[in-house]
C-alpha cells in the first residue's frame, strides 16, 4: 500500500461523517471509484456505520440533563456548607483554639521549670540533709557531723583495730584460715 | 446553541442551568459510543449518567487543554474501560439486530447478516482498537481528538484503528460474504 492510499484512507471516516470540504471529498471519490481496496474498506466502514443504535426512549433524554443538574446543585450545595463550617460556625472554631492554647502553655511551663530542678540522680553532700529528717544517734557511737565511726571509742579488748590495720592479702589470708578451721569443724 | 466554553463560564459562575445545556448538547453522543462499547441498552443508559454525573463532579478542574467534546468523551473511554473490566460479560453478549417486520428480499437478508457479522466482529476486537474505530468513524472525531480522548498518541490511534479494520475486513471475507461493488 503506497501512501496515496494511506491518506486517503484516514480520511474515509471524515467522509463518511460529511466532514470534508468540497475538494477533499472530490479527491476521495475519484480515488476510491478507481481502487477496488480502498472502496471495499469504504463499504466496511457504511456497513459499520450504517447499524443504529436503539432509543432509549423520550423520558431518558428529558431525566439524564435535569439529574446533572440536580447533582451539580447538591454539589454546590455540599460545597457550600464545607465553606460555612469553616468560616461562619465560630463556636467549634473557638473551641479548638482554646484547647490548642491550653496544650501550648502547659508544655510552655513544664519546659520553662525542668531546667532549674535537680535531676532524680543528682548526687548529695551531708550538708544538703535536714537534721531534722535524721533519727536519734545509735547507742554507744559518737555523734560526728560527718557520721564517722570512731575506732578509738571501742572496747580496748577488741580485735577490730588489728583486722582494720591488715592489707587486702593479710585479710584474703585470714579469711582463708578461718574457712578451713571451720571445715575442719574447728 | 450557545458555545461549549461560554457554558463552562457560566456554570463556574454558579450558573447550574447551565450543565443542562451541555448535557442535552452530548448526551446523544456519548450515549451511542457507550452503546457501541456495550451493546447493551441498559447498560448503555448506566453509563450515559456516570458520565456525565463525574463530568459534573470534575467540571472545575476541567483545564481547557483539549475542548469539551473531547474530555468528555475521554471520561466515556474511561468509564467504559472500567466497566469492561469490572463485567467482562458484554463482549460475547451482542443484542439483536432488530428486524423491521417485513417481506425481506435475498439481497436484504444477506446485507443484514454481513452487518451483523461486522456488528459482532466489532465487539470482538481488541478493546483499543474497538474504541478507536468507534470514536473514529461512528462519532466522527478526529485522529487528534481521539488520541486525546484514548490518552495516547495520535500514531497509536492510527495502528489501532488500521489494525482493527484490517481485522474486521478479514471477518467479512472468511465468512464468503463480498463488499458492496
Amino acid at each position: 500500500m503506497n501512501s496515496g492510499h494511506d491518506d486517503i484512507r484516514e480520511l474515509l471516516p471524515e467522509y463518511l461523517n460529511g466532514l470534508l470540504s468540497g475538494s477533499a471529498r472530490r479527491r476521495i471519490e475519484a480515488h476510491i471509484e478507481k481502487c477496488r481496496d480502498c472502496r471495499d474498506e469504504f463499504s466496511l466502514l457504511s456497513d459499520l456505520t450504517s447499524t443504529g443504535v436503539p432509543d432509549p426512549g423520550e423520558d431518558f433524554w428529558k431525566a439524564l440533563p435535569h439529574k446533572a443538574t440536580m447533582r451539580s446543585r447538591n454539589r454546590r450545595r455540599r460545597d457550600r456548607f464545607h465553606l460555612k463550617s469553616l468560616l461562619l460556625r465560630p463556636l467549634p472554631a473557638a473551641a479548638a483554639a482554646a484547647a490548642l492554647l491550653f496544650i501550648v502553655s502547659f508544655a510552655y511551663m513544664i519546659a520553662k521549670e525542668s531546667p532549674g530542678s535537680p535531676p532524680a540522680t543528682a548526687p548529695t553532700t551531708t550538708a544538703a540533709i535536714d537534721p531534722g529528717d535524721v533519727g536519734p544517734p545509735i547507742a554507744g557511737l559518737p555523734a560526728g557531723d560527718d557520721l564517722e565511726f570512731e575506732l578509738a571509742a571501742l572496747p580496748k579488748d577488741s580485735y577490730y583495730e588489728e583486722i582494720a590495720s591488715l592489707s587486702a592479702e593479710e585479710l584474703d589470708s585470714l579469711y582463708e584460715a578461718l574457712e578451713n578451721e571451720e571445715l575442719k569443724g574447728g | 446553541m450557545e458555545d461549549d466554553k461560554h457554558l463552562i463560564k457560566r456554570y463556574l459562575n454558579g450558573d447550574d442551568g447551565a450543565v443542562e445545556e451541555l448535557v442535552e448538547k452530548y448526551q446523544k453522543h456519548i450515549y451511542a459510543f457507550v452503546y457501541r462499547m456495550t451493546n447493551d441498552i441498559e447498560e448503555a443508559k448506566d453509563l450515559t449518567q456516570e458520565v456525565f454525573i463525574r463530568a459534573v463532579n470534575g467540571i472545575s478542574g476541567f483545564r481547557k487543554e483539549s475542548s469539551f467534546k473531547t474530555w468528555l468523551y475521554r471520561i466515556a473511554v474511561n468509564t467504559s474501560i472500567n466497566h469492561a473490566r469490572r463485567d467482562r460479560r458484554y463482549e460475547s453478549g451482542i443484542e439483536e439486530s432488530v428486524v423491521e417486520d417485513r417481506a425481506e428480499t435475498l439481497s436484504d437478508m444477506i446485507e443484514r447478516e454481513k452487518k451483523d457479522l461486522v456488528r459482532e466482529g466489532l465487539a470482538r476486537l481488541p478493546e483499543r482498537q474497538r474504541i478507536a474505530i468507534v470514536l473514529r468513524a461512528y462519532e466522527g472525531l478526529s485522529c487528534r481528538e481521539t488520541a486525546l480522548a484514548m490518552g495516547c498518541s495520535e500514531g497509536a490511534v492510527k495502528a489501532h484503528y488500521h489494525n482493527g479494520v484490517k481485522r474486521l475486513r478479514e471477518i467479512v471475507t472468511e465468512a464468503g460474504y463480498e463488499f458492496r461493488p
